[in-house]
């Protein structure tokens, strides 16, 4: 069920309602919200709620197992059991037939023929996301950072939880047990919130993302026949693509659960703005970040340590997340361009200079701000040509065919309408950067009938300039 | 709570009656047909329903299209040719369109790829570009029980006519059943050719099936195509020459291994088959 799908306009009220109906019985309401994920899940594919069930009973029981255990190495056994089940699954779901065929091309490249056994596997929605949320649970139990969740409700709900089972955010223990566990009161200010941010999360999502996808699939399908300046305008659309299609995704989910009364952790802060790699990597995809940065970065040793250490600890961490994206050698390579690019800051202790907002309390960005955002996005841009590309052939041929004597000609086929709402899109995020989300505050002040008026020009945009409906790119992860 | 459920349900209100204006507006004159998916259908339904001089009339998927374009004019050869995603069904409705208008055909040519007669109206387009244009009343007797099953399968057609639909591109999420990728002949294109047959004897005209050019990529597709279903069916009159008159040409001259990137360099090809 996709959040701009007319079932999910008919699942949420539904849900909305009972669930508030039941506002006495808190645990009534977390039944529900259970009852509701499990449908949400099944509408996409009902063979694998039953490893979503599985995954959950795991956690919760080696939660519980880990945290009565009498002796250090019981405990690290019941660890290592849901690690390495919870891996396991990801590792054969999403990577199996990648290691198959790769080690098959190795032995060819080596003069020998090999015929590997590859499965014919679907990799199920939202594992890498639903697996990592575990992990932390069962991590920060192991760490004593928390105790385990006794009831099976309040747990499964806490990992299942329908706004974020699909494509995160990946939350915390520590911040959304809680929640599910006191009771929620209905508060209006934070409902219309939540609306306005599921009516801007759609916005990015239907017009922006739907519409930068026609003109990069246009153009990266079949690259060798088009101009420079086309493969510069489809990397920066597929940029815009990109960023519309997973942070509309997140506002979606964040507003959704603002309606249930429970905050999910924030995923974007407007990263096209920043002004050097490691900021934009505080701004994107935060938390997926913060969880690699707590249960990966700081366990290897973090910053502590000499420089090799911190090189060796950044380049792990974004080798493993780019894997985590995909099984392909393209997101290991983006993965590992990111890396290089972070590293003069990181070599130089300047990757927390850009701590606060860009441009803080003013509407405009001085020249050398400019200048390091637009030096930033190029970087990004350029990584995400490997990200996009299907094979590293693709990538390089992309790249090839970017640098040739038409990259100073018009590009082909933009439509002029698509470029107006790419700009006006950009301004309105600028000037709701230093907002939760873009059009947090926009119209706070006016009289109500405009303010309506600005949220129905919106709704008209949505319906008027809707894309050719593209799958969400996170879902594939 | 009441407070917030009565705005939300006005706001939605109002945004449902922005969104039913502009429907109705574009209603007015046909203007969203210019402007939806499957536009190319709407032209050729329109075009369909004149009289034309030309005694030759070709039907097509969107490579025919490419070759024989339905909005250029020409006194030999009445183009209606748009896409393989109105299936045959749609492609008898046009012809039959065109026998109504009175029109007077001698040659009937049929330009599909080999991989569109599998099109069971069982597709994600199919809600776009035969749902919208055809599952009307003015068409419902030409829809037989093999296209009506295949139909009834697909979800939200009874809405499909009103205007916040038509005017959109929206469809609804569908998703068909997998067919054997060795399946040649659809049940939809098995019956609609027998009935295109039937409409050739009863009117005298020659129905002629090509094909527009394949990518020597797609060899081996073509010849994994399961031909006896030709025989199965009783079809050999119509596919007679068929494959035999597939051209292949290299991959480099398709923009995704289907359509061509300059199609005008390839309709020399077809002169001697479609003049």
């Amino acid at each position: 069920m996709l959040f701009n799908s007319v079932a999910f306009a008919v699942f949420l009220p539904i849900v909305f309602l009972l669930y508030w109906a039941m506002k006495r019985n808190l645990r009534a309401q977390n039944l529900l919200l259970l009852a509701a994920s499990y449908y949400f899940y099944a509408c996409w594919d009902e063979r694998f709620l039953l490893l979503l069930i599985f995954s959950t009973v795991l956690d919760y029981g080696t939660g519980i197992k880990m945290h009565e255990a009498k002796s250090i190495g019981l405990r690290k056994f019941w660890f290592w059991l849901s690690v390495s089940v919870n891996l396991g699954f990801l590792g054969v779901f999403k990577y199996f037939n990648f290691f198959a065929q790769s080690f098959a091309e190795g032995l060819q490249q080596l003069g020998y023929k090999a015929d590997l056994w590859t499965l014919e596997l679907i990799l199920p929605v939202g594992i890498s996301f639903y697996t990592f949320h575990g992990l932390s649970y069962v991590i920060d139990i192991y760490k004593d950072r928390i105790k385990p969740e006794r009831n099976f409700v309040d747990y499964s709900v806490f990992v299942s939880f329908f706004p974020l089972l699909v494509a995160g955010p990946i939350e915390r223990a520590t911040h959304l047990l809680p929640q599910i566990q006191r009771k929620r009161a209905f508060n209006y200010t934070s409902a219309v919130d939540g609306l306005r941010q599921i009516l801007w999360g759609l916005f990015k999502k239907i017009v922006i993302a739907d519409n930068c996808a026609v003109y990069a699939n246009m153009v990266f399908n079949d690259s060798s026949n088009y101009s420079g300046s086309s493969h510069v305008m489809a990397a920066v659309f597929f940029a815009f693509q990109i960023y519309g299609d997973f942070s509309g995704y997140s506002d979606i989910a964040l507003g959704t659960a603002r309606l249930f009364g429970i905050d999910l952790l924030r995923n974007f802060a407007f990263p096209y703005f920043s002004r050097d790699i490691a900021e934009f990597w505080r701004r994107w995809h935060i938390s997926l970040s913060t969880w690699f940065r707590d249960y990966l970065y700081i366990p290897l040793g973090g910053s502590k340590g000499g420089n090799w250490m911190r090189v060796r600890n950044t380049f792990i961490i974004f080798l493993v997340s780019g894997f985590w994206h995909g099984a392909n050698w393209t997101f290991i390579v983006w993965g590992f361009l990111n890396a290089l690019f972070i590293m003069p800051s990181i070599l130089f202790k300047s990757n927390r200079t850009h701590l606060d907002i860009v441009a803080q309390g003013r509407i405009f960005a001085n020249f050398k701000e400019v200048g390091a955002i637009l030096l930033t996005f190029g970087l990004t841009v350029f990584a995400w040509i490997f990200f996009r590309a299907e094979t590293l052939t693709d990538a390089f041929q992309f790249i090839g065919d970017t640098f040739s004597p038409s990259l100073w000609s018009k590009p082909e086929q933009i439509k002029n309408i698509y470029v107006w709402l790419l700009v006006g899109f950009i301004v309105i995020e600028w000037l709701g950067r230093e907002q939760q989300y873009a059009i947090a505050v926009t119209g706070r002040n006016w009289p109500k009938a405009l303010r309506w008026l600005f949220y129905l020009v919106i709704v008209t945009l949505i319906f008027e300039y809707r894309g050719v409906s593209q799958q969400f790119i996170y879902f594939q992860f | 709570m009441k407070y917030f459920l009565v705005k939300t349900l006005i706001f939605a209100l109002a945004a449902a009656g922005i969104f039913q204006f502009k429907s109705y507006r574009l209603m007015r004159h046909d203007k969203y047909r210019e402007r939806v998916l499957g536009s190319e259908v709407y032209y050729s339904i329109d075009k369909s329903k004149k009289k034309h001089k030309a005694r030759k009339i070709l039907l097509g998927d969107s490579v025919g299209k490419q070759l024989f374009d339905n909005t250029e004019e020409n006194d030999s050869v009445n183009s209606l040719a748009c896409n393989q995603a109105i299936s045959m069904a749609g492609q008898y409705i046009l012809l039959d369109n065109y026998i109504k208008a009175g029109n007077t055909i001698d040659t009937a040519y049929v330009f599909f790829l080999p991989f569109s007669f599998s099109n069971n109206l069982d597709q994600i387009f199919t809600y776009n570009y035969f749902v919208k244009q055809f599952d009307r009343d003015e068409y419902q007797h030409l829809i037989s029980e093999v296209a009506r099953q295949q139909l009834d399968k697909i979800p939200f057609t009874g809405i499909a006519q009103f205007p916040a639909v038509l005017t959109s591109n929206w469809a609804p999420d569908y998703q068909p059943e997998k067919q054997s990728s060795s399946r040649f002949l659809s049940p939809v294109s098995v019956d609609y050719l027998h009935k295109m047959l039937a409409l050739a004897k009863k009117h005298h005209f020659k129905l002629v099936l090509r094909s527009a050019p394949v990518s020597d990529k797609k060899k081996h597709e073509v010849a994994l195509l399961d031909k006896s279903e030709i025989a199965k069916y009783h079809l050999q009159e119509v596919f007679k020459g068929y494959f035999e008159s597939i051209i292949y040409i290299e991959e480099k001259h398709f923009t995704d291994g289907t359509h061509l990137i300059h199609p005008e360099n390839f309709k020399g090809l077809y002169k001697n088959t479609i003049q």
